[in-house]
């Protein structure tokens, strides 16, 4: 199992542990906290994820073949989601990122909470980070 | 008005759970339950009666036809109103008022002229405005609001000082609650030859309604807001006002003669009512007043103490920053918790079974003034209990109680 997916079962385990909805709302907001900030003089507008009812800014970056994630989010149930993607996809290999199949938001009912805008939304951060990651692993080819 | 639990009964859904608990629903302010009366008077509009209506000589037709025509006695009754013609149904609040600007664009405006309206408007009651002045190059001028939350009086006064054509002003704000004191700036209005339109899509369930008392030239609601089903609304206008301005939507049920090249228009109120209306939603509006008149004067005190113990509940507590103080509110009361997104706390709440909106509700330079880009709104109504509003507070406790959730 590569570490993605592993990280991924953790990560799992630790929702379904908090309970109900309430609970796992919660300890999205807990998780926001540990989200370093993004700086403001990257919260310009190339970094923002169109297609989302939050403001939702993305810094990626490829380095060394690894792929690099900063977020931010102006709601804190969004930026605990930024917070769980960030540990899932930072500092690893592009290829793994690009490859991903992310379970962690079906398997743990939290996407299911989001109203349709907003599922949409996270829909879209997720395939810009896959997208992004693809796209470097290509260019790393070349 | 008849003891709570009873009148309960008759709101099924108030019954329904939500994430595993009672649904609370906080958010009449947005959209209020229909009573199985309504939704009786809906389903046997639909089941016995349904066909198209003024122009079919059939007996459902006619039948159809009689029904809505109630409805708009019934409704110029209700408000106060001289005649049934002084009736328009619409969709609602926000096409009456559209209805009004535009028609106002075509046939009143000139380049130069002024309208008023106030920073406390709904997106409804603003932005048709700027276009109507936008389109004819008229000026619109905005009373600002106080930091309690209340109309600036004496700005106000200032701007009608200006002769505008019309002032555009809401009963109630669906932020704030503020309830405006529109009998003196109706008078001022018409002392300087302007007309006014009065949004009352916050006001009905809160106070009866005399158009003729208040002596507005225009006032307009949406059904929603007050039992009736969604898509149905009411525009009232004075019938030398409606007599004067020109339709706006043309077609089908609002013509007498059409030619290739031309028609005439059909008597009031049909001018206006081009199409077919929403003939099962104003049946649903006629069973909505009849419930809300049935209910009694009662009504409004007990929609009175609700929000007066949900702005108590809130002022308590500390980690709470209620919008505004005006020196009466109906209605709704907006807040915010520190520390916590608006989106956030409303998610957290809906998770505990608590409906209540958060976002800037349409009226973003009301937020604005408060320095605000969100809030939480709370509006209850006559059928919540005392208890909910318990339960509310209990939420908003374990809420604030969250860790990370930071000091604002």
């Amino acid at each position: 199992m590569d570490e993605i997916e592993n990280l991924q079962r953790e990560l799992t385990e630790e929702f379904l542990e908090m309970g109900d909805g309430f609970d796992q709302y919660a300890y999205l907001i807990e998780l926001a906290a540990l989200l370093p900030p993004l700086p403001p003089e990257k919260k310009t507008e190339d970094r923002v994820v169109k297609g989302c009812q939050s403001h939702v800014w993305l810094d990626l970056r490829a380095e060394d073949g690894l792929f690099r994630v900063e977020g931010d989010s102006d709601t804190f149930i969004i930026k605990g989601v930024l917070y769980l993607l960030r540990r899932l996809f930072d500092g690893q290999p592009l290829a793994a990122v690009a490859g991903a199949k992310l379970t962690i938001f079906s398997e743990t009912e939290i996407m299911a909470t989001f109203e349709a805008d907003r599922q949409k939304g996270i829909g879209y951060v997720v395939k810009e980070m896959q997208r992004f990651a693809a796209e470097h692993v290509i260019s790393n080819k070349e | 008005m008849r003891d709570v639990q009873t009148i309960r009964e008759d709101f099924p859904i108030l019954s329904r759970r939500v994430h595993g608990r009672p649904l609370i629903y906080l958010d009449n302010a947005a959209t209020t339950q229909m009573p199985v009366q309504v939704l009786q008077a809906v389903e046997e509009q639909y089941r016995l009666y349904q066909a198209n209506i003024h122009r079919g000589v059939h007996w459902l037709s006619e039948q159809s036809t009689a029904r809505v025509e109630a409805v708009r006695r019934q409704t110029a009754e209700w408000i106060g109103a001289k005649e049934s013609a002084e009736i328009v149904f619409t969709s609602g609040a926000t096409e009456s008022v559209n209805l009004v600007a535009r028609a106002f664009s075509d046939g009143v405006l000139s380049a130069g002229d002024t309208v008023v309206t106030t920073e406390m408007e709904h997106h409804s009651n603003l932005v048709p405005w700027q276009e109507a002045c936008r389109r004819t190059g008229a000026k619109l001028r905005v009373v600002p609001l106080t930091p309690r939350g209340e109309l600036d009086m004496e700005a106000a006064a200032r701007l009608l000082s200006e002769r505008p054509k019309l002032l555009a002003v809401t009963a109630v704000s669906n932020v704030l609650g503020t309830v405006n004191q529109v009998e003196p700036l109706i008078r001022a209005a018409h002392e300087a030859g302007a007309a006014v339109l009065i949004d009352a899509a916050q006001l009905l369930r809160h106070s009866r309604v005399d158009v003729r008392a208040l002596d507005c030239d225009f006032l307009c609601f949406s059904g929603h807001k007050m039992l009736a089903p969604t898509g149905v609304g009411v525009l009232y206008g004075k019938r030398e006002w409606l007599e004067r301005l020109p339709p706006v939507v043309f077609g089908g049920g609002m013509v007498d003669e059409v030619t290739t090249e031309r028609a005439s228009w059909d008597a009031l109120p049909f001018k206006f009512e081009a199409g077919t209306r929403n003939i099962a939603g104003i049946v649903g509006l006629g069973a909505a007043i009849g419930y809300l008149n049935e209910l009694g004067d009662g009504l409004y005190a007990r929609e009175a103490e609700l929000l007066e113990q949900t702005e108590a509940i809130l002022r308590e507590r500390t980690r709470l920053d209620v919008l505004g103080a005006p020196s009466t509110r109906a209605g709704a009361v907006s807040f915010n918790i520190r520390g916590l997104p608006a989106y956030d706390g409303a998610k957290l709440l809906d998770q505990l079974g608590v409906a209540v909106r958060s976002g800037h509700h349409c009226a973003q330079p009301l937020l604005r003034r408060f320095g605000l880009e969100s809030a939480l709104r709370v509006s209850p109504a006559f059928y919540n209990t005392e208890e909910e509003l318990c339960m509310l507070g209990a939420a908003l406790d374990r809420i604030a109680a969250l860790p990370g959730i930071g000091n604002g």
